[in-house]
């Protein structure tokens, strides 16, 4: 299976309060307030983490085994990808 | 929250936990920097 990248879409705004992620999305004003996990995959989703390694992160992070973990942030990733929220990629995305 | 002995968090499935719609992009814009910051 090849490797994926996740990259933020440049049109949001987001601010972490409490540890959750407030994302800001545009296109139909509406503020997403991510959980905890969906924080730290938010935060990972720089063009150039590995959707791999962002899960091997959750499983550092929280009492969680792999398999469901990569099973839930894919599931979560559709989700993101279909609000406009990221962009998935199978090559590092070019500087902007 | 932190599990058993491992010392790692509570896991939950990531999710989307509310969806606030505003009127105007600016309103929401507003509400994300809260009353003092900037967007």
């Amino acid at each position: 299976m090849p490797e994926t990248y996740l990259t933020q879409s440049p049109r949001v705004a987001w601010r972490v309060y409490d540890g959750e992620a407030v994302v800001l999305s545009p296109d139909d004003s509406t503020l997403n307030t991510l959980n905890s996990v969906g924080t730290l995959i938010w935060e990972s989703a720089d063009g150039m983490t590995p959707v791999s390694a962002i899960v091997a992160r959750i499983c550092e992070e929280f009492a969680v085994d792999p398999e469901r973990a990569g099973r839930d942030t894919l599931a979560f990733i559709a989700t993101l990808r279909v609000r406009g929220l990221v962009t998935v990629s199978e090559t590092i995305p070019q500087a902007r | 929250t932190r599990a058993g002995q491992s010392g790692k968090r509570t896991y939950e499935p990531p999710e989307i936990l509310s969806q606030e719609v505003f009127e105007t992009t600016a309103l929401a814009c507003k509400k994300l920097a809260g009353t003092t910051g900037q967007c």
